[in-house]
């Protein structure tokens, strides 16, 4: 029943980023990747940030994709901009000063405030983060406002223009960042991306690496991960019909029921290991033996257009951050 | 008491769109299997839902559509009391015994499921079963050590030791020797017969199925096709040929007979012993 299931963040569309070799990809998105650590002024990552939103627009991939890997990095990004902006110290005068007050009122209120967002819990799922922000953001407008009730204490926050600065550095490299990475995984096949990989590597033979064992363990890694966890599922089936119950028992029966999975589970692995191993070397395989390709990558036109581009794109931010320090 | 299935459907994917057709694993089934005394066999082409359905015995999958009764349970999509007490009423073996094996020594394997259940004396337990599976000697053995056949044995010695009214075996006799699938089978006899525990095999095998069965349920494309007992099954042709089922060896021996020598033979005979006596009083001792 899972045998459907794709891994990776693979989105099958026919744009032009999809149909490059990934070997292709790999280098020019790394390479693109690159440049978001050369530039060091703001209107350099803003335009890297426009050549990336081209890119996304023509790779045919609903923008909601890239959103959902920026949102597992919405919490450090969330913090980025936090300590950034309230805490980085600058040369001249503050652009905000805000004095703050907690008093006895606006304590009890915050804490009141948090226990209602962790109780909340059961009727809003989704969104949370949202919440969390809102939440902070009363808070702090709460010690602003409160003026009755004794003071506990008060200080002063004072914002500088080095850390907006900063801060929106900081966000922009890792949105870039992000974005490439993911035009990369969402516009390639795990299979297409292990052997531009291992294409790619092939230069690490000097040092003694073999690449083509690396790319043969990824690429069997990642066609057993639906068939263990088939595997996984009729394990807890066979073993609830034992009376493993994970929602009931005390703690030491519960470790004696997860050993009763994990056992099984490496034993069936072991087994399917060696079924493979044998299967392999009866059909030839040889660790380290040069093999033939089924599908042999090749360079089309396209590909020396995007190497092209991407050079050119590296190229100018070395340039511009030398002769300008933009 | 027992087990009683009311027009389930089941799904294992269910669209999240409304309208978007269900594909059903299992379709309209509706069963009554009692708790006691039966020994029925579930036959049906590979893919045809047999495991899906005996799934549905122990609450391992609960079903789409329709009701499920076990014992005084009544199972609905969310049930709101443990499913444990159902497992321990209907235990289900399945066809690898390697997935349920862990334990250091086979007697304490054998004594999870009991453990888990709650029962007292789990070490008594083991014992006895094992005294009635005949693998005594393999006690304090590692069970990763064994043969497969005895592995098996042990895999339903632990869900045995459970003492469940109705236990279910996924293809218990593939895999194994013909000794020791004849000795699995007379054993279930054994228990059929002497603790008057009901017997449910999924069997890909009509030898198991004429030598030991009362009822057999024949699935294809998750429709039970047929239910009822097994010489009517297989003087029913259509359905035998439908699903793809096939004549037992005793079977297909009197028929042939019949046709070549013209006689009026009962050729529904499923021991070798009947199918001898069977021809002795039709053909006669002259004939010998």
């Amino acid at each position: 029943m899972n045998d459907k299931m794709i891994f990776g963040q693979y989105y099958h569309s026919d744009s032009w980023i999809h149909r490059l070799d990934p070997r292709t990809k790999i280098i020019t998105l790394f390479g693109m990747m690159l440049t978001a650590f050369i530039f060091a002024s703001v209107w350099g990552l803003v335009g890297m940030f426009v050549v990336v939103m081209i890119l996304i627009a023509t790779s045919k991939i609903p923008i909601g994709k890239f959103l959902q890997s920026l949102r597992m990095m919405a919490m450090l990004l969330v913090f980025t901009i936090f300590f950034q902006v309230f805490f980085s110290q600058g040369i001249g005068d503050p652009r905000v000063t805000l004095t703050f007050e907690l008093r006895w009122l606006s304590v009890g209120l915050i804490v009141g405030l948090l226990g209602l967002f962790f109780l909340s819990k059961k009727w809003f799922r989704k969104g949370r983060i949202l919440l969390l922000i809102a939440l902070v953001g009363v808070a702090f407008y709460l010690q602003t406002v409160i003026k009755t009730t004794s003071l506990l204490t008060a200080y002063t926050i004072r914002i500088y223009d080095e850390g907006l600065i900063t801060s929106a550095r900081v966000i922009l490299r890792i949105v870039n960042l992000i974005c490439f990475s993911s035009l990369l995984t969402l516009t390639t096949k795990p299979t297409d991306l292990n052997n531009g990989l291992e294409s790619v590597a092939k230069p690490l033979k000097v040092v003694k690496i073999n690449v083509s064992i690396m790319a043969m363990m990824i690429s069997i890694a990642l066609r057993f991960i639906p068939t263990l966890i088939n595997e996984a599922m009729r394990i807890l089936k066979a073993q609830a019909s034992r009376g493993v119950d994970f929602a009931e028992g005390k703690i030491k029966d519960k470790i004696m029921q997860i050993i009763s999975l994990l056992i099984p589970m490496f034993v069936v692995a072991y087994k399917r290991a060696e079924d493979l191993a044998n299967a392999m070397e009866a059909r030839g395989y040889i660790p380290g033996a040069p093999r033939s390709k089924i599908n042999e990558l090749l360079y089309r036109r396209n590909d020396i257009l995007a190497y092209s581009f991407g050079f050119i794109f590296l190229g100018l931010a070395i340039f511009l951050r030398i002769a300008y320090a933009i | 008491m027992g087990i009683h299935l009311q027009k389930v459907s089941f799904a294992y994917h269910i669209p999240k769109k409304r309208k978007s057709i269900i594909h059903f694993n299992l379709q309209d089934i509706s069963i009554d299997i009692a708790s006691q005394d039966e020994f029925i066999a579930l036959v049906g082409h590979t893919g045809s839902g047999k495991s899906t359905l005996v799934q549905l015995f122990n609450a391992l999958l609960l079903a789409t559509r329709g009701s499920v009764q076990v014992g005084e349970y009544h199972l609905t999509k969310n049930p709101k009391f443990a499913l444990k007490p159902i497992r321990k009423q209907v235990g289900l073996v399945f066809q690898f015994p390697e997935y349920q094996i862990f334990e250091e020594t086979v007697e304490k394997d054998i004594m999870f499921g009991p453990k888990n259940f709650g029962l007292k004396h789990p070490d008594l337990i083991a014992k006895e079963t094992a005294e009635i599976m005949n693998i005594t000697p393999l006690l304090s053995k590692s069970p990763f050590n064994l043969s497969g056949g005895q592995m098996r044995k042990v895999a339903i010695a632990g869900i045995l030791a459970s003492n469940p009214d109705i236990l279910v075996l996924d293809e218990p006799t593939s895999g194994l020797d013909p000794f020791a699938k004849n000795e699995l089978l007379l054993f279930l006899k054994e228990q059929h017969e002497v603790y008057h525990k009901t017997i449910i095999i999924i069997t890909h095998d009509m030898e198991v199925v004429s030598r030991f069965a009362h009822r057999v349920l024949v699935l294809k494309e998750g429709q039970l096709m047929y239910d009822g007992s097994k010489d009517n099954l297989f003087k029913n042709q259509e359905i035998i040929e439908s699903c793809n089922l096939d004549y037992p060896e005793t079977v297909r021996m009197m028929k042939y007979l019949k046709e070549m020598l013209h006689l009026p033979l009962d050729i529904y005979q499923y021991h070798l012993e009947d199918v001898f006596r069977e021809l002795k009083a039709k053909v006669g001792d002259d004939h010998e």
